[in-house]
């Protein structure tokens, strides 16, 4: 089942937060909704939980039932008064299931959320990753269609955020469900989705994979949210470009504003192509993880690349080329 | 109360312990509901529950602590009500504090003093008995 989303508004106090947003969410798929914070991430969320209605806009499934996602919040809003076991059999008891019912579903789900040993614990008890997978589980024990997650990941440490985002990846598999979760971190959307829709200030700037998304973006908003990239000011003379650093041609997307962009990864090159791009001056090596970033000097004009080559020496030139056609914005 | 002719009675007796009463259990409750917002009220509604439902679990045991303040503030502001008691009462009902208060005024100092021990015992039992039924259930690490 797949799920819709037609010209979606939202107004708030005159502001308007979300603008025509439309999306398809493709059915047992992750879909990652990425943007700076303030961006109406969490109200777009908030909608398809029907915790929120839209101004304007339509939220609807293939199936025509109308759908509604369980959420998982950001600071797992675990019911401070009820314990783990209660927490995760909430969504039961409000539907009337029978004990028997609920103790089975509870006693399963906490098995697979590997929490089973904190039944009777307050959720003040627990650790952020414990918390979270009761959240989870809470959420699970419903079978949702589609589940809900708001910065899901933002208040744990590295190493409990990736084992998190395994985690999730694993019982989305195993319970064929969709999920839409919202980000500002881009390796997190990354490494946890199938498509990554990009939301700076309420619109839908861009929607991919997470390759195309960052090989590819279509406008400087979404170019300037990703960062690690270079923009170089200069002058289009048709489809040629004219900026202290380079002359030559380039491909000009929409929204021109006459800025050369050169991402730190995947265009520049030593290795000669089409596109000779400038000689420069290598004049700091960093060490980043499993790569260099390079700072070049071009005629008094800085930036930085990355490159996993070990042949560059500081203060010596090398000339460097495009790996294809640069962009300007 | 004199004007609208409910001195005298029961009713206004009540009404006007209600009345000093009320703003202090206002006060004390919805700070403590302001304290959470709706933000659970929203997590219960996600997960299915309807507003009764929401209410009875998650609302109700939510305010514990400021419903127990309330009731707490609500009992000793009441029970030292001695001059509107006096006053709307026209004297007829007679409660601990306005028992009380002539003792102290004719000097009399002794019987004054049974009756603060009284008063004393009065008040902090049910603050003992509210204290020990309202109260969160607390978790086992928690001291």
């Amino acid at each position: 089942m797949s799920y819709y989303l037609e010209a979606i508004n939202q107004e708030k106090n005159h502001r308007r937060i979300l603008k025509n947003i439309s999306l398809e969410i493709n059915d047992n798929s992750i879909l990652a909704i990425l943007g700076p914070s303030g961006g109406g991430k969490t109200t777009l969320l908030n909608i398809l939980a029907r915790i929120d209605q839209p101004s304007y806009g339509k939220f609807y499934s293939s199936d025509n039932i109308v759908p509604k996602g369980i959420m998982i919040f950001q600071d797992y809003r675990l019911f401070p008064n009820m314990t783990v076991f209660q927490n995760i059999a909430f969504g039961l008891r409000v539907k009337k299931k029978s004990r028997s019912l609920i103790n089975i579903r509870c006693q399963k789900i906490m098995k697979t959320m590997d929490i089973a040993d904190l039944a009777e614990y307050y959720p003040h008890e627990l650790s952020g990753g414990q918390q979270q997978r009761v959240s989870l589980a809470r959420a699970m024990i419903l079978q949702p269609k589609l589940l809900l997650m708001d910065e899901p990941f933002s208040s744990l440490d590295e190493n409990l955020r990736l084992e998190m985002l395994n985690f999730v990846k694993k019982i989305q598999e195993k319970f064929k469900m969709t999920i839409v979760f919202v980000t500002h971190f881009k390796t997190e959307a990354y490494l946890l989705s199938n498509q990554v829709a990009i939301l700076i200030d309420g619109q839908i700037m861009q929607k991919g994979t997470p390759k195309e998304i960052e090989t590819h973006p279509e406008s400087f908003a979404v170019a300037k949210f990703l960062g690690q990239a270079n923009f170089i000011p200069g002058e289009l003379d048709e489809n040629c470009f004219i900026s202290s650093i380079y002359r030559g041609p380039v491909e000009i997307k929409s929204d021109s504003r006459q800025l050369l962009y050169i991402p730190f990864s995947n265009l520049i090159t030593v290795d000669k192509t089409d596109y000779f791009a400038f000689e420069a001056v290598v004049k700091e090596i960093n060490w980043i993880v499993n790569e260099n970033r390079l700072v070049l000097n071009i005629d008094q004009v800085q930036i930085q690349i990355n490159s996993n080559s070990s042949q560059f020496k500081i203060g010596k030139s090398y000339k460097f080329y495009f790996k294809q056609l640069p962009v300007v914005f | 109360m004199i004007k609208y002719g409910i001195n005298g009675s029961y009713f206004g007796v009540v009404s006007v312990h209600c009345m000093f009463c009320l703003p202090y259990a206002i006060k004390l409750l919805e700070d403590n509901l302001a304290l959470y917002g709706d933000k659970y009220e929203g997590v219960s509604t996600n997960l299915g529950a309807n507003w009764w439902q929401t209410f009875i679990r998650v609302t109700l045991p939510l305010s514990k602590n400021g419903l127990k303040g309330a009731i707490l503030m609500t009992y000793i502001v009441s029970m030292t009500q001695y001059l509107a008691t006096l006053m709307i009462g026209d004297g007829k009902y007679l409660t601990l504090s306005v028992r009380m208060f002539p003792f102290t005024q004719a000097g009399r100092y002794k019987i004054a003093a049974i009756y603060a021990i009284t008063f004393l015992i009065v008040t902090i039992i049910p603050l003992y008995i509210i204290e020990k039924v309202l109260i969160f259930r607390r978790g086992r690490h928690l001291s």
